[in-house]
């Protein structure tokens, strides 16, 4: 299990087209990838669950890869996040 | 007449009557049925017909309007094949035994609720794209079931909130513009809007309902004015302006490769500014004519270790790279007053900010410098100093760049040797001594947010005292006036910075003035390259 914290600079937060490449980044991997903020959890294959965490700028969540290849998709993940934000 | 406010979320005045336009997901009517695996198929039969004809659609848009619009549509293809999308409408057909089209509606406002309750404006408007992606999937069910009703010549659309669909269809239709109770500058229906000309004022809120179908009214998308039953006066000014050339005629798809023009054959150019690096990709669709202001704070934010020299030298490369020939000015970093300072201060817009952060902080500042004389050893690259107060900080400023240079130059590393060095004319002070100021620098950025919040002694971040923070106060169009006379004076370019860069009304001003350029957000670009070419 890898995990990494990601805090959202953009000043639209995790909005609906950003939300839409994430899991289609999620779903290229085929580790189980889970977002954590605060109390909440999505599965971040899940498009309509990582919209409803509703992640604004500022805030900090905490992305979980598990599966045998969590290498290499958490290493895509932080890719696409320090491209993204 | 009554006048109501909305959001100008579309530029442009639509002068006609007005339509309301109901959803056909709200006109779905309830419906049971006996055999549910029948309507199962119906529905799997409905999502390939959607999807096939999403796809087309997403080739088409992002042919004609370009990438991010394509973007809009690629995320209702993929709500469409999202598993709680589907398995809401599973549910609703096998558990409840509705009808197809029922389901429909049932899964569309499951889905919507996730999002109606949520305080994030932006957030909220994915109710649209949702409602959208309902409409179609009625549509493929019935094709009778039309995504907008037949709207007679002249019309101005209302609706609580217009889908992406609906704002493509309304401007098949000949719509001349649209109104809505919700939405924002922000919403798809709002972007999609500005790409293809229609003029929309959204947010009406609690005064939507003064709308009453066919009434007359003016919607300014300019201001977000709409104006109800205008009297002859309003209708006649508002008809002086519809009968203005240009305007409308260009969508702004069009405008994005043509040149800022005035119609008397003046020249401005229009800059785009960006925050991130990742902001560029809108740059390059925005049709702007380089980066006047790159707000290099964003390599601070976040992070405790600070980006290195080779880091940013990559970035201002890659940056430079993909803008090609045209123009990429690096403001020095900064600390936003908006943000938390690195040391807690009182008010920490009048504090240690701008070049007094880079004296502050000479490493970061020298690490600054090297990156970014060395990106300008090939590439078209000018800087620019925030803040500065009096001529000797520029020279200070220039002084430590002399010295970069002189030591880039002892490594044998190459540089940017005749990188123009600007000024950010952003304190009244610095207005006041623009004449000295001009004959130590290469250019004049005019940072009208900044003229504006200390001349009038109101903070651009507090909504108390946003009625004080006016751009267009007269003591702030002295101060940029003199400025730009200085700049003109000294034979240097003045470039308008800031929230008043983006205002229509101030253009004549700006250009009567003689400024070269105007530095706007990248998706404000093409509506003032319409302005520009709409004047005379």
């Amino acid at each position: 299990m890898k995990t990494f914290q990601w805090t959202m600079k953009d000043e639209l937060g995790l909005h609906a087209r950003v939300a839409g490449e994430l899991v289609k980044t999620v779903s290229a991997g085929t580790s189980r990838v889970t977002l954590e903020k605060g109390e909440r959890t999505a599965d971040a294959s899940r498009l309509f669950a990582v919209m409803a965490l509703c992640v604004k700028q500022g805030e900090t969540v905490t992305v979980t890869v598990e599966g045998p290849d969590e290498e290499k998709d958490c290493a895509a993940l932080q890719e696409f996040c320090e491209k993204n934000f | 007449m009554r006048t109501i406010k909305g959001i100008a979320a579309s530029a442009g005045v639509a002068f006609g009557s007005v339509r309301f336009v109901a959803s056909p997901l709200q006109m779905t009517a309830l419906e049971r049925v006996r055999d549910p695996d029948r309507e199962l198929v119906r529905l799997e039969w409905a999502r390939e017909a959607a999807k096939q004809k999403l796809e087309e659609l997403c080739a088409a848009v992002g042919k004609e309007l370009g990438p991010e619009c394509e973007k809009i549509f690629q995320i209702q293809l993929m709500m469409l094949d999202d598993g709680d999308f589907r398995a809401a409408l599973r549910r609703a057909v096998q558990d409840e035994g509705f009808s197809a089209p029922y389901a429909v509606r049932r899964a569309a406002e499951q889905l919507t609720a996730m999002f109606a309750g949520m305080e994030d404006a932006y957030m909220r408007a994915r109710l649209a794209d949702i409602q959208d992606l309902g409409i179609r999937l009625l549509h493929a069910l019935d094709p009778d079931a039309a995504v907008l009703p037949e709207l007679p010549a002249g019309s101005v659309a209302a609706a609580p909130f217009f889908t992406p669909s609906q704002v493509m269809g309304l401007a098949a239709k000949g719509a001349l513009g649209f109104v809505t109770r919700e939405g924002s500058r922000t919403s798809h229906a709002a972007i999609l809007a500005r790409l293809l000309g229609i003029p929309a004022v959204a947010a009406l809120s609690s005064s939507y309902s003064r709308l009453y179908d066919g009434g007359v009214i003016i919607a300014d998308g300019f201001t977000g004015d709409v104006v109800i039953d205008p009297d002859e006066k309003t209708s006649e000014a508002y008809r002086a302006f519809e009968r203005r050339p240009n305007i409308g005629e260009e969508t702004l798809a069009q405008l994005r490769t043509l040149p800022s023009r005035t119609r008397g054959g003046r020249s401005v150019k229009i800059l785009a500014k960006i925050w991130k690096p990742s902001d560029l990709p809108l740059v390059l669709e925005s049709g702007a004519e380089g980066v006047g202001l790159f707000r290099t704070e964003s390599f601070y934010r976040n992070r405790t270790d600070f980006p290195t020299e080779d880091e940013q030298y990559r970035i201002y490369c890659s940056l430079a790279e993909q803008l090609g020939e045209r123009p990429l000015t690096i403001r020095t970093a900064t600390h936003d007053g908006r943000v938390r300072s690195l040391a807690e201060e009182m008010n920490p817009a009048m504090g240690v900010r701008g070049i007094r952060f880079s004296f502050e902080n000479p490493e970061l500042f020298r690490t600054q410098l090297r990156a970014l004389l060395r990106a300008a050893a090939d590439h078209n690259i000018a800087v620019t100093f925030p803040m500065v107060t009096s001529a000797e900080e520029l020279r200070r400023a220039r002084r430590a760049l002399l010295h970069v240079k002189e030591e880039l130059k002892s490594e044998g590393v190459p540089f940017g040797e005749a990188i123009p060095v600007g000024v950010l004319i952003d304190t009244p002070a610095a207005a006041l001594v623009a004449e000295e100021l001009a004959r130590e620098a290469d250019f004049f950025d005019i940072g009208t947010n900044g003229l504006t919040q200390f001349a009038l002694a109101a903070d651009r971040s507090n909504p108390e005292v946003s009625p004080v923070f006016d751009f267009q106060h007269p003591a702030v169009l002295e101060l940029v006036r003199r400025a730009v006379l200085a700049a003109k004076n000294a034979g240097i370019p003045a470039v308008i910075c800031g929230d008043a860069a983006g205002d229509p009304r101030l253009l004549s001003y700006f250009l009567g003035l003689g400024v070269e350029a105007l530095v706007v957000a990248p998706s404000s670009v093409l509506e003032l390259r319409r302005a520009v070419r709409a004047m005379e």
